[in-house]
């Protein structure tokens, strides 16, 4: 026989069970303590077992995220050295140049320029307050940009040597003749090299202003020609293709080439330039040299000039 | 021919499954309880699986599983032993004993069971571990208690579905 019926069996549990849990909760608060902390230990033992692993991963997790956050700031940082390296090299070698130079550059720094896939003007930081005027060469070590075609109080803006208007005189240095010609802006950045139908021209003859046309002084590089062709339409001249020295896509700084004080209409006539790795072009009415010592190589002095006249 | 109620039996959900259930409950009140607080609400999983244990074998295994899951609380809380335990027990053998009498078996009123369960079991809780002061239970019962009723309302409403297939 049952000892309760059994629809009492609940209430039976139920009166024990909340009859252990007064006996528990009359215990002293030590006793309680030691009993809770005892269970506490054993439930919690998997969770913080758990914990502890999963807590690990997700700390290698953060560790990771933060690592791969500081790899990638020292990639940009070294990015940024990168830049900070190959404008430094830029700026000593404009500095270089600048120290050497026989005539007076103001030094500027590009601070816009068109996005055109073929860049055509710029606005430089040199303006009025620096003694820039409008038609003044603008130069770097290499050799030409441009020059100078409207100047504000601070900034003037700069005609790339791509510009559609853009036009100089030049002259070929061909190792022992010279040939005089005009250069203007071609496709693609490149340009052209005009010249009587009788010049003589090879790929790898270097151009350079040739003083005339009373902007651009004698013997700034422009270019070196790549390809010689007749031209289609008339055949009344020379086009020689000319890759120029100067890559206006990289260019950060320049030189404007101040006048002198004597302006006689051929802008430098009168002034001995020099571009590293380019010869001295003779000057009107001296005579040229030998080949080897014309292109490239140690500059001609006017001692070295003989051979044809001009 | 009069209608025929369904009345809830052991054989609508199977031991496994709820063991499973409760083994998920005990894990969640261990590791997801203060994550899922908002505010001062948060959802109490033991009593979730307490009301749909004593929901489903009444009130002597409702009465059983209330104190074994009260000690669980108790061992968590680590303050009042036995209190959880003694509330758990009266609760859960109170749901049992209601599924014997009221024969709605509709989720909606095992939700309303479940948040009214919350909340007796705060007003015990509270009311003892507020030590007579009026002022902290106030505070505590009427900001935490609703709305802990509710989220452990809705989040039982959940395991129901996820756990339980009802």
């Amino acid at each position: 026989m049952p000892l309760l019926p059994p629809d009492r069996g609940a209430e039976a549990v139920a009166i024990a069970c909340a009859a252990a849990s007064l006996v528990l909760l009359a215990l002293p608060d030590s006793r309680q303590d030691s009993i809770a902390q005892s269970v506490n230990h054993v439930v919690t033992l998997p969770v913080s077992r758990v914990r502890e692993v999963f807590g690990g991963y997700l700390r290698l997790r953060t560790e990771n995220a933060n690592l791969r956050r500081q790899l990638q700031r020292a990639r940009i940082e070294l990015s940024d050295s990168d830049i900070v390296r190959a404008q430094n090299r830029e700026f000593r070698n404009l500095l270089d140049f600048a120290e050497h130079s026989p005539v007076h550059l103001t030094a500027a720094r590009v601070i816009s320029r068109d996005f055109a896939t073929t860049p055509s003007v710029m606005i430089v930081d040199a303006g009025r307050t620096d003694n820039v005027t409008p038609n003044l060469p603008v130069v770097t070590d290499e050799g030409l940009v441009g020059k100078v075609v409207s100047v504000g109080p601070g900034t003037s803006e700069v005609m790339l040597y791509t510009h559609p208007d853009f036009s100089a005189s030049a002259l070929l240095l061909g190792g022992d003749h010279l040939e005089y010609g005009i250069v203007r802006p071609s496709a693609a950045g490149r340009l052209r090299l005009l010249l009587p139908l009788r010049a003589r021209s090879e790929s790898g003859d270097r151009i350079v202003t040739s003083g005339y046309g009373g902007v651009f002084p004698r013997g700034i590089p422009i270019g070196q020609v790549t390809a010689s062709q007749e031209d289609q339409r008339l055949g009344l001249q020379q086009i020689d293709l000319v890759e120029p020295v100067v890559d206006l896509g990289s260019l950060t700084a320049v030189f404007v080439l101040m006048r002198e004080s004597s302006s006689d209409g051929s802008a430098g006539d009168d002034l001995r330039l020099f571009w590293p790795g380019y010869a001295h072009p003779p000057m009107v009415g001296e005579r040229l040299g030998g080949r080897a010592s014309a292109v490239g190589g140690d500059p001609i002095t006017p001692a070295e000039v003989d051979g044809d006249s001009l | 021919m009069t209608p025929s109620i369904q009345r809830p039996s052991a054989q609508t959900v199977s031991r496994q499954r709820y063991a499973t259930f409760v083994v998920f409950c005990l894990l969640a009140a261990m590791v997801l309880e203060d994550p899922l607080a908002i505010g001062g609400a948060r959802p109490d999983f033991l009593l979730v699986a307490l009301t749909y244990g004593a929901l489903t074998w009444r009130g002597q295994a409702g009465a059983l599983l209330g104190f074994g899951l009260g000690i669980f609380r108790d061992a968590l809380v680590l303050s009042h032993f036995g209190l959880h335990a003694l509330g758990m027990t009266v609760l859960g053998y109170g749901l049992g004993k209601s599924r014997e009498t009221l024969y709605l078996t509709t989720p909606g009123v095992d939700l309303a069971l479940l948040a009214g369960g919350k909340l007796v079991l705060d007003v015990l809780i509270l009311g003892v571990a507020a030590s007579g002061s009026w002022e902290a239970f106030e505070t505590r019962f009427f900001w935490e208690g609703p709305l802990s009723a509710a989220y452990t309302a809705l989040i039982g409403g959940l395991c129901r579905r996820l756990f339980l297939g009802r």
